[in-house]
């Protein structure tokens, strides 16, 4: 009873069979061939790999392309600049010459005392010329003095420190090229003279300034300069004398004793305290002719 | 391919045929629904176009149309868009002939879905308790003790008394 009952009530209710059909013959379904499932699956699987590996190689590059840049930029940046004020207080020295460049020079002032006209211009120019000399000496790449024919000359014990000091002297054709506001001036060299807080300047841009001293008590001051127009000037208004194969103007004082050296490839000049002649022989000799 | 294994080749239309009433009707023992029983049915019968596997005998193909209609059953219960939508509590609209028939239809529809499916397919389709152990992959015991709770839960909703024989 039951089963004919249940079979009866369920055959009432019949579902969409031609829609059902229809859909089926509209849809054309094909066998699935394993190629195609197996390339379908095999390229979304590769697919999606290569989205990650690209999607992970390419976020470190990114990292990696700023990074050199930065670098870059922070190397730019430190870049070291010539420290502006130096300029206004090279400005300062020039237009004060009573301000020294250096010791040795603000000793001069007063003791050169000879009413020589040379002298006096050298007087006044010199803060101008150690200025200048200064400037022009600024490059560190600037080339060097040969100081081999220099060595060559020199006593055999004197010889290396002189071509020591000599190559870092820079040649004459480096100095009218070196002249600019902006470099970095040597009145730090007189900046420590005068107080002020010296720029930091490459040594080889100094005037080789040296002390000499000697077994008799006497003791000198040796600069050297590879150009200096004042000297020059005084040996052109002034008559010298020629002291081992240099040109020498003496200037003889109460307290002390300077002496202008002009050579074929430099300039220099002593300044010493109870100085004999073998003295300003031997200290003419040392400079780098 | 296995001699003793013959492909059945079938048709959409002659699958629609054939087995459209059996899949129909037990999806509806399932979901209670006539537009339900419909999507299953579709589903069903896509699948059986896409499979590649040989069937063995018409009885084979039966079974594996059984067992995916109750699974296709058991996935859209489960499924997020039923859950998301209420269907409408309504009954459907059936002109049954007779009394016996509306309460016998009614009172199948009460009862658990594991009891629906058995008593279905013994009363419906006409298998033996060890057919449908096979198709439904258990045992013949479970399928017996269903049966039997399944017929004293109809026995206390029917108030006539039905043999279920």
């Amino acid at each position: 009873m039951f089963r004919k009952h249940y079979k009866q009530a369920y055959d009432k209710i019949e579902g969409d069979k031609t829609q059902i059909a229809r859909i089926l013959a509209m849809a054309n379904i094909e066998q699935p061939k394993k190629k195609k499932a197996f390339s379908f699956r095999f390229g979304t699987a590769f697919a999606a790999v290569l989205v990650l590996c690209v999607s992970v190689y390419s976020l470190p590059q990114l990292r990696e392309s700023t990074e050199p840049i930065q670098e870059k930029t922070t190397q730019e940046e430190t870049i070291f600049v010539p420290d502006p004020s130096i300029e206004f207080h090279a400005q300062d020295e020039i237009q004060n010459p009573d301000t020294v460049v250096n010791e040795n020079k603000a000793s001069k002032n007063k003791a050169v005392s000879a009413p020589v006209e040379a002298n006096e211009s050298f007087v006044a120019k010199q803060n101008d010329t150690v200025q200048k000399k200064s400037e022009t000496v600024v490059e560190s790449n600037v080339e060097p003095v040969d100081s081999a024919d220099i060595a060559q000359e020199m006593p055999a014990d004197d010889a290396p420190a002189v071509a020591n000091e000599m190559r870092m002297l820079p040649p004459p054709e480096a100095m009218p090229a070196a002249l600019s506001a902006d470099e970095k001036v040597v009145s730090d060299q007189s900046s420590g003279g005068s107080g002020a807080a010296p720029a930091p300047v490459s040594r080889m841009a100094m005037p080789e300034s040296y002390p000499r001293t000697f077994d008799d008590g006497s003791y000198a001051t040796v600069t050297i300069y590879q150009q200096n127009d004042a000297i020059e000037n005084a040996f052109l208004n002034s008559a010298s004398e020629n002291i081992a194969g240099a040109q020498t103007i003496i200037y003889n004082s109460e307290d002390e004793t300077t002496i202008l050296v002009k050579t074929e490839n430099s300039y220099a000049e002593i300044t010493g305290v109870n100085l004999t002649d073998e003295n300003i022989t031997t200290l003419v000799s040392e400079i780098p002719h | 391919m296995n001699s003793e294994q013959i492909k059945i080749d079938v048709s959409g239309a002659e699958l629609v045929e054939k087995y459209f009433d059996m899949v129909f009707r037990l999806a509806l023992s399932q979901t209670k629904n006539k537009d339900y029983a419909d999507d299953i049915v579709q589903d069903v019968f896509f699948k059986f176009l896409r499979q590649e596997k040989p069937f063995e005998s018409e009885e084979h193909v039966k079974a594996w149309l059984i067992r995916v209609t109750i699974n296709c059953s058991k996935s859209m219960f489960t499924s997020s868009w039923f859950k998301k939508n209420v269907p409408l509590d309504e009954q459907m609209d059936v002109a049954f002939e007779t009394e016996e028939e509306s309460d016998v239809f009614y009172a199948t529809q009460e009862l658990p879905p594991k009891y629906r499916t058995v008593i279905h397919l013994f009363y419906y389709e006409d298998m033996s308790v060890e057919r449908i152990s096979q198709c439904l992959d258990m045992k013949e015991t479970t399928v017996k003790s269903q049966l039997h709770r399944a017929r004293e839960m109809l026995r206390e909703k029917l108030k006539r008394g039905y043999d279920f024989v």
